[in-house]
């Protein structure tokens, strides 16, 4: 829902724009959003980000099959790659939603995909391909910083075992070693040369983020210690994983079977331990191990509290077991891998059957999932279930068929499901993210000419509308409309507006009599009396 | 003169005379000789290697050869006009129009504002330059698949000696004394049997510098040096085609006097115009350069040649686009380019301008996988002259070629018509108008939005500030493309300051303009000196050929 409303904002927000996008979440999903959100049916129904998935899941579907067939040389075993990450039941939901794991899993298969051909081939292109997927990652989830950087130092790597052969045209370069220069310094050229030639690109998405944060918050870090972003929102102090780095271990693998399945992590595991031994980390090989590092990433984020992740395993309940699916294209990989071993079988019956068999196991273990519970889907149900999102989203319906018209003052933050759910119109929004409209709103909503106004007031959860706006006299014009479940709306219903930009009510819908003013203020005295006792 | 006296005086006087007769009798014609106009001077000088004195007894007397006519250019081709008058009309009807309505505006309020005007202008500069970096990038993106003709040594070494045509090849000289040694050598080192090689150093007659050093100089048999009288315009172009009508190969190549040819080229290119239809009547080798290293200058320069001719032009050889000429190295059916008028001696980019007219006509260019290695230039004064030389030339070649877009447009197809605006017309442009948007952005940097912001509205300003940041960066890993097609590896690091090349780059195309606004400097001919870095690796080639006399040009003797 947060994505749908970005990407709505920088189109229709009350201060459209790309600043709409803001600096918490990255913004290539919500940019790749902007071709669909325009059209209503597509926005409310969710399919303009979806869709963005959608096109993400085959892009991966295909980059798993062109991996595990650059290095295992066999359509069949990139067949079973694929087939394993195609079906899996996670991945297929995923798929369906709006959120940005597909996207960035398809962004950075295509990276290592290139980067594997590159590291074979010595082409160029190739590695600016890579490092076109590689920026696309980075504006995508923070964990392909992590692969941004650990591929920049792939290509270092690559680059120094097996340096690029000067073209025999390139008299500059062969005249260096035929002046008996070390080989050293031509490897330590063709390295600074290729990670440069990688990294300008590669790298450049992360750079823009951090210049990008400077310019729009005057701090380049802000989507790390912005309000917003911190971690402390999101991860209790007291949680188990925090300084403790076998449960966060012990957490992350739960996170990754539940998404995949411990069968198809035990073939991966094999797969894995094969492709290390026959490989012995020649540079070709290297690229498709920048995956599985990201486990790493995750563990220690889990370990220093900087994000939240629950298992039924460990902390009872379900909360972000998304993260585990990153995993999923590796182990597709090293299935493939392992199945691709069968060329060696001399009988073409035998290897037929062998890859049948191991497609077959990929829908036995998708089928295992499905048995077993898509965590996925169970998180996102159970989520919507809980009394806040039900109460968010019954506010949200009799907003769409109360509201009026009319600018309404509503926290983003924390109240994204009511947002999208009423159907206001977001012009009419003024949120946290409407510039220079927010404060001067919070502080006089009836001179900014406020109509409605939302607030959540969720004990130990109050947003700031509440904070600023409840129990003052801020609301002495505005009549208490809605109030369940924790969530307040309020009407106006004086006739003190000043803004010169709002439209005139329709009669008799919003014109106050002062009787209506005085059962208003009453109701309002009445409603602060109920919420904090009346005083002794 | 008898004939008695004629069979005595040496091959080149015969040439003269034979000349000179060629002009009497048009002129008793009442008529110019058609290569005798003012563009094609006649009054030139063929000096032979003298075989009575030449100890090789493999070298024989040649007849004198005849002089084959090139057709006329047409004026609406040439560029001794900068504007056409048509253009001239449009250009005033623009300019009017728009003082006009902005005078309006100013009395009555009526019609579109200054700021309107600008805004719209900055407007069309951000879509001009989103076509240009996308062109671009296609190209670059399309030239790994491109299907250069390649030939392999074993290939050309295939083909018998007397399979082999005449192949004729000229070599404009003015004042290339320094480097005069070393171009000879490596033209002997062209794996093509002399008997069948005509290399034609044409040479003006008031340069003393490269007739000294000639004189001093030992020639092989395939060498022949005409003289060029010195009449205006002093371009190369003219030089060229003085020489292509003394030409008497089936096909003809320029190298510049800095060339250094891969001794296998002229084979490649037979045996990349046998394996072509006859449309083809061009195939361009791919030019680079042999002193990268020399400075950050050259490390620049060599990128940016390599990206052109690695990636860029085999980017248009795949789309089939008109390819603008290297100047040199470009190898011509010289029948084909006969007919096509030659080169516009009043172009000073005559290479791209031909290039252009190859595409109108219908013809076609191919890339050829063969290099020729020239010298970076190294000291920026002297890069700006040569640089400044190309953009007029560019600008000269696009004005030409768009006196009539219509026609141009049907002579090339939607295609290639875009093709010549975005590889032409609006790349050199950006060159002009690039420093007015450095400007901004400084201004925008040094005194906020508030100065600028009214030129920009929003979705330009964001569109702008998008291309502005992706289309540099884009910019810059193509030069480092080049420079990994070729194994500049370590010009890479280099390539992250080339903002400041691009800041030479408009120096230049501002000189251009202004050389091209004034009459007197239109058609100037800015010279480069060659020479300024000696060549390690040349050093292997200086021995002296102790294979013909010195000789000694005509009327010195």
């Amino acid at each position: 829902v947060s994505h749908l409303l970005i990407s709505r904002r920088v189109l229709f927000a009350s201060t459209p724009g790309l600043a709409q996008l803001g600096a918490v979440w990255l913004p290539l999903p919500h940019l790749l959003g902007l071709p669909f959100v325009w059209v209503n049916s597509w926005y409310f129904s969710g399919f303009a980000e979806s869709v963005v998935s959608m096109a993400a899941y085959v892009a991966s579907v295909r980059y798993a099959y062109l991996i595990t067939k650059t290095i295992t040389d066999s359509k069949a075993a990139g067949l079973v790659a694929a087939v394993f990450f195609g079906v899996n039941p996670n991945v297929l939901y995923m798929q369906t939603t709006g959120m940005s794991e597909l996207l960035l899993i398809a962004a950075v298969a295509a990276s290592v995909f290139y980067l594997t051909r590159w590291s074979k081939s010595g082409q160029y292109m190739e590695l600016a391909a890579a490092a076109c997927a590689a920026l696309l990652a980075s504006l995508t989830r923070y964990e392909a910083w992590v692969y941004c950087v650990e591929a920049t130092l792939v290509v270092a790597y690559v680059a120094w075992r097996r340096p690029a052969v000067a073209p025999v045209s390139a008299k500059g370069e062969l005249r260096t070693r035929r002046a008996g220069r070390t080989s050293l310094l031509a490897r330590y050229r063709s390295m600074e040369a290729n990670v440069i030639y990688f990294a300008l690109i590669g790298l450049s998405g992360i750079v823009a983020w951090v210049i990008w944060n400077a310019i729009i918050f005057s701090d380049p870090l802000y989507f790390q210690t912005g309000p917003f972003a911190k971690p402390s929102l999101w991860v209790s102090r007291t949680d188990p994983m925090i300084g403790h780095l076998t449960i966060a271990a012990k957490t992350y693998f739960y996170a990754v079977t539940d998404n995949t399945g411990l069968p198809a992590l035990g073939l991966a595991v094999a797969g894995m331990v094969i492709y290390l031994f026959r490989t012995r980390l020649r540079p070709e090989s290297v690229p498709v191990l920048t995956i599985t590092v990201i486990a790493g990433f995750y563990v220690y984020a889990l370990y220093s509290g900087q994000r939240p992740l629950d298992v039924i395993q460990v902390q009872g309940n379900l909360y972000n077991i998304r993260f585990g699916i990153l995993m999923v294209l590796p182990i597709a990989v090293f299935i493939g891998y392992l199945t691709g071993q069968l060329a060696v079988v001399r009988w073409r019956w035998l290897r037929t059957a062998g890859f049948a068999a191991a497609s077959l196991a990929g829908v036995a273990c998708a089928l295992l999932i499905v048995r077993s519970g898509i965590d996925t889907y169970t998180e996102a149900t159970t989520f919507r279930s809980g009394q806040v999102q039900r109460a968010e989203t019954a506010v949200g319906l009799w907003l769409q068929t109360h509201y009026t018209g009319g600018k309404v003052l509503m926290e983003s933050f924390g109240n994204e499901t009511a947002t999208y759910s009423s159907r206001l119109p977001l012009g009419d929004v003024i949120y946290e993210g409407s510039f220079r409209q927010w404060q001067p709103a919070l502080t006089n909503p009836v001179s900014s000419g406020i109509r409605w106004i939302f607030m959540r007031d969720i004990p130990g959860n109050q947003d700031e509308v509440y904070t600023d706006l409840y129990g003052t006299a801020k609301l002495d014009d505005y009549l208490l409309v809605y109030n369940r479940g924790g969530e307040r709306v309020y009407k106006f219903t004086g006739s003190r507006l000043t803004s010169p930009t709002l439209t005139s009510p329709p009669e008799g819908k919003l014109g106050a009599s002062r009787d209506r003013v005085k059962r208003h203020r009453h109701r309002v005295r009445h409603d602060r009396l109920v919420r904090h006792g009346a005083p002794q | 003169v008898t004939q008695e006296q004629k069979d005595t005086l040496p091959s080149a006087m015969s040439v003269l005379l034979t000349l000179a007769a060629g002009d009497r009798a048009a002129r008793d014609a009442g008529r110019a000789a058609p290569w005798a106009s003012d563009d094609h001077a006649t009054d030139v000088t063929l000096v032979l290697p003298r075989p009575d004195q030449n100890p090789l007894s493999r070298i024989r007397r040649r007849s004198v050869p005849p002089v084959t006519p090139i057709m006329p250019l047409a004026d609406s081709l040439s560029a001794r006009e900068l504007l056409s008058r048509g253009q001239a009309v449009t250009m005033a009807a623009c300019l009017t129009t728009v003082a006009g309505l902005l005078a309006l505006r100013l009395a009555t309020g009526i019609g579109p504002s200054p700021l309107n005007w600008a805004q719209a202008a900055v407007a069309v500069v951000t879509v001009m330059y989103i076509a240009v970096v996308g062109f671009r990038l296609l190209l670059v993106l399309a030239a790994p698949r491109a299907d250069v003709l390649d030939f392999s040594r074993e290939q050309v070494q295939a083909i018998e000696d007397v399979d082999l045509p005449v192949y004729t090849v000229l070599v404009p000289l003015y004042r290339e004394e320094n480097v005069l040694r070393t171009l000879v050598d490596k033209l002997s080192d062209l794996n093509y049997p002399p008997s069948r090689l005509q290399i034609l150093l044409l040479i003006e007659e008031d340069d003393e510098l490269t007739r000294k050093a000639l004189r001093r100089m030992a020639l092989e048999e395939q060498f022949e040096v005409l003289v060029i009288p010195p009449r205006n315009p002093r371009t190369k172009p003219k030089a060229c085609n003085e020489g292509l009508r003394h030409a008497r190969g089936e096909f003809c190549v320029i190298f510049d006097a800095e060339d250094r040819p891969e001794p296998d080229q002229l084979r490649k290119a037979v045996a990349a115009f046998r394996s072509e239809p006859e449309w083809v009547v061009c195939v361009q080798a791919e030019l680079q350069y042999w002193n990268p290293w020399t400075n950050w200058l050259t490390r620049f320069f060599a990128a940016e040649y390599a990206l052109n001719f690695s990636l860029v032009l085999r980017g248009l050889d795949k789309f089939g686009l008109p390819i603008p000429l290297g100047g040199t190295s470009n190898h011509f059916r010289t029948d084909a380019i006969r007919q096509l008028g030659g080169w516009d001696p009043f172009n000073v980019a005559e290479d791209a301008d031909l290039g252009m007219r190859i595409a109108r006509r219908g013809w076609s260019v191919r890339m050829m996988a063969s290099v020729t290695e020239e010298e970076a230039n190294s000291k920026v004064g002297n890069w700006i002259r040569q640089r400044s030389r190309w953009i007029k030339g560019y600008f000269q070649t696009w004005l030409v070629h768009m006196r009539s877009p219509w026609q141009l447009w049907r002579e090339l197809g939607t295609r290639q018509f875009i093709g010549l605006q975005l590889t032409i017309g609006f790349a050199t442009l950006s060159g002009l108008v690039n420093p007015v948007f450095w400007a901004l952005t400084c201004l925008y940097l040094v005194a906020g939005p508030g100065p600028i912001s009214p030129f920009f509205p929003p979705p330009v300003l964001i569109t702008g500030l998008l291309t502005m940041v992706i289309g540099n960066l884009l910019m810059i890993e193509a030069m480092m493309a080049g420079c990994m097609a070729r194994g500049l590896h370590r010009a890479l690091r280099s390539m992250l300051l080339v903002p400041v090349y691009w800041g030479l780059m408009s120096l230049a195309a501002y000189k251009a303009l202004l050389q091209l606004l004034r009459p007197s400097r239109r058609h100037y001919w800015e010279l480069t000196t060659h020479g300024l870095v000696s060549d390690p690796g040349a050093a292997q080639h200086m021995q002296p050929h102790a294979v013909a006399e010195p000789i000694a040009l005509a009327g010195e003797q």
